[in-house]
């Protein structure tokens, strides 16, 4: 279990500091050469009974997400980022992890030549359609990104602390493309409930392993077909500590080889997104998927319908707790469907409903072997805005 | 009436039809640049990609400046409809991922067509559009072909 009275309350402080240290810093720059961004999604979530991405049964209000990016670009090829976030996510285990203010990316980005560019320091990490863009709410149709393939920063990372590098090819062509390499290493969320076999109460355990000797890649190509982008990547890394690989379920070391396939389609009302994502852990044979599929049409100027179906599931799961016995899982699957009204194109309301079925509950023990999965039915109404 | 004649006012309407269409195909705006610039004609894929900052250099290696109007503007909304064949949120959700995954930030808003011929006036590497009825004579800017 995360000791939140120590290290957390100095680290946030340390963030709070160099926030405030930031963005006195990048004032006082040239103004012309910096440029100040940001983004707010404010929502309401409520469940029918179950909790699930830490919304209840009364509802909460304590869901949003906010972030500020101070840009200094020094020349045409330099630039300096540094972006800062807020995020609630109502009563989920991951906000015992979270602080209130997060050091969200912090880099040097140098354009080298149009066809190459680079970046170092703690940088987004490149990963299929959404990882970058997870919490830009104007973008997105439902309030968050598909929990296939993207977690919620559970098993999944933002970002990478290291280095990237993008080529471009073909860029004069109809099928222009485009190559990120990364280097480094990061951290993931992830947790676990267990019974106390005393008290019964139950023990939530949250921890952040390190992915370390991280490799990846992402390839981009567009295709000929109007508006249609396909998409690989993939990366491996060490997994040191954390609940499920660490001295919790006592697992053991592990290493992770993941592979995600997207399909990227937008034309002029509608849209059609895909992705696969396999993950295989090669030292326990455990391999598992999730995909999703969603898309949307604009039955009025401003006014979109978008519908969005995912799943998860897991095999040779070891559940050392019974005997080393091992299972498939299916994790979870979840269907949605969302209206979004564009007042503005930074300015967006939405209003939500999904309906869940798995072991992704929050407010209870979940036994592989003997429970059904749960159905849950969920909904958030949000807005939210960018400048 | 003829089968002749007929004949002769389908060709006519067929005409006055094609006239018509090539009419709305005509663009309202033009696009200007600093007058020191050599260049005399653009591709519409190529002031595309200027736009998109996807083509961030001229032929000569200065450095392509391109300025927009804003989005309530119609030329900025025509512009938009011919040269990228989008909305205008469309582009703008393009620039809001630009931003956010830190790739990049969008040319500047003009809120006047005065004020992007007066931006294109004071930077030789300067690109922009003005609806077709602005007078440009004042300005030290000129206007280029769009080849379709």
């Amino acid at each position: 279990m995360i000791n939140m009275d120590g290290s957390m309350k100095i680290k946030n402080t340390i963030h709070k500091t160099i926030f405030i240290l930031s963005a006195l810093m990048m004032v006082s720059f040239a103004q012309s050469n910096l440029s100040v961004h940001g983004y707010l999604s404010q929502g309401f979530a409520i469940s029918n009974g179950n909790q699930i991405f830490g919304i209840t049964k009364k509802g909460t209000f304590d869901y949003r997400n906010l972030a500020l990016q101070f840009r200094y670009d020094y020349d045409s090829q330099s630039n300096i980022i540094v972006q800062f976030s807020h995020k609630r996510l109502g009563a989920s285990p991951l906000m015992k992890v979270e602080e209130d203010v997060e050091l969200d990316w912090a880099y040097f980005g140098y354009q080298a030549w149009e066809w190459l560019a680079l970046k170092v320091g703690k940088i987004q990490l490149p990963f299929g359609i959404y990882n970058e863009l997870r919490d830009v709410g104007v973008l997105l149709p439902f309030y968050q990104v598909p929990y296939a393939c993207y977690g919620e920063g559970n098993w999944m990372s933002e970002t990478i602390d290291g280095t990237a590098v993008t080529f471009y090819f073909a860029r004069d062509t109809d099928m222009p493309m485009s190559l990120d390499l990364y280097a480094g290493q990061w951290k993931w969320v992830e947790w676990l409930i267990f019974p106390n076999l005393v008290s019964k109460d139950l023990n939530i355990h949250v921890d952040e392993p390190d992915i370390k000797n991280a490799i990846g890649f992402k390839f981009w190509m567009e295709t000929p077909l109007e508006g249609i982008q396909l998409g690989l990547g993939g990366y491996r890394g060490d997994i040191i500590g954390g609940v499920s690989f660490g001295d919790v379920l006592g697992i053991g070391k592990e290493n992770i080889n993941v592979l995600h396939y997207s399909f990227d389609g937008n034309w002029y009302d509608y849209y059609l997104r895909s992705e696969l994502t396999t993950y295989f852990l090669t030292r326990n044979d455990i391999f598992a998927y999730s995909f999703y599929m969603q898309s949307g049409y604009r039955i009025l100027e401003n006014l979109f319908i978008n519908a969005q179906g995912g799943l998860y599931r897991a095999k040779n799961i070891p559940l050392t707790y019974a005997a080393k016995a091992i299972v498939d899982i299916d994790y979870y699957e979840d269907y949605a469907l969302s209206f979004t009204y564009a007042f503005l194109s930074n300015f967006v309301f939405k209003i939500e409903g999904h309906w869940n079925r798995g072991y992704l509950l929050e407010d209870r023990y979940m036994d592989y072997y003997r429970d059904d999965p749960f159905i849950t039915q969920y909904g958030i109404i949000s807005v939210s805005a960018s400048f | 009436m003829t089968r002749k004649t007929i004949k002769y006012f389908v060709k006519v309407l067929t005409i006055l039809l094609i006239v018509q269409l090539n009419a709305q195909e005509k663009f309202t705006f033009k696009i200007i640049v600093n007058k020191s610039n050599t260049i005399e004609a653009i591709d519409i894929e190529e002031l595309q990609k200027i736009f998109l900052k996807k083509q961030i250099k001229w032929v000569d290696g200065d450095l392509i400046l391109p300025v927009d109007l804003n989005e309530t503007s119609k030329s900025r909304d025509e512009f938009t409809e011919k040269v990228h064949n989008k909305r205008i949120s469309a582009i703008k959700a393009y620039w809001q991922k630009q931003i956010f995954t830190g790739r990049g930030v969008p040319p500047p808003e003009k809120s006047s067509e005065k004020e992007v011929l007066e931006y294109v006036e004071k930077n030789e590497g300067a690109i922009g559009y003005v609806s077709s009825d602005i007078s440009i004579k004042k300005y030290n800017v000129k206007t280029i072909i769009v080849n379709d």
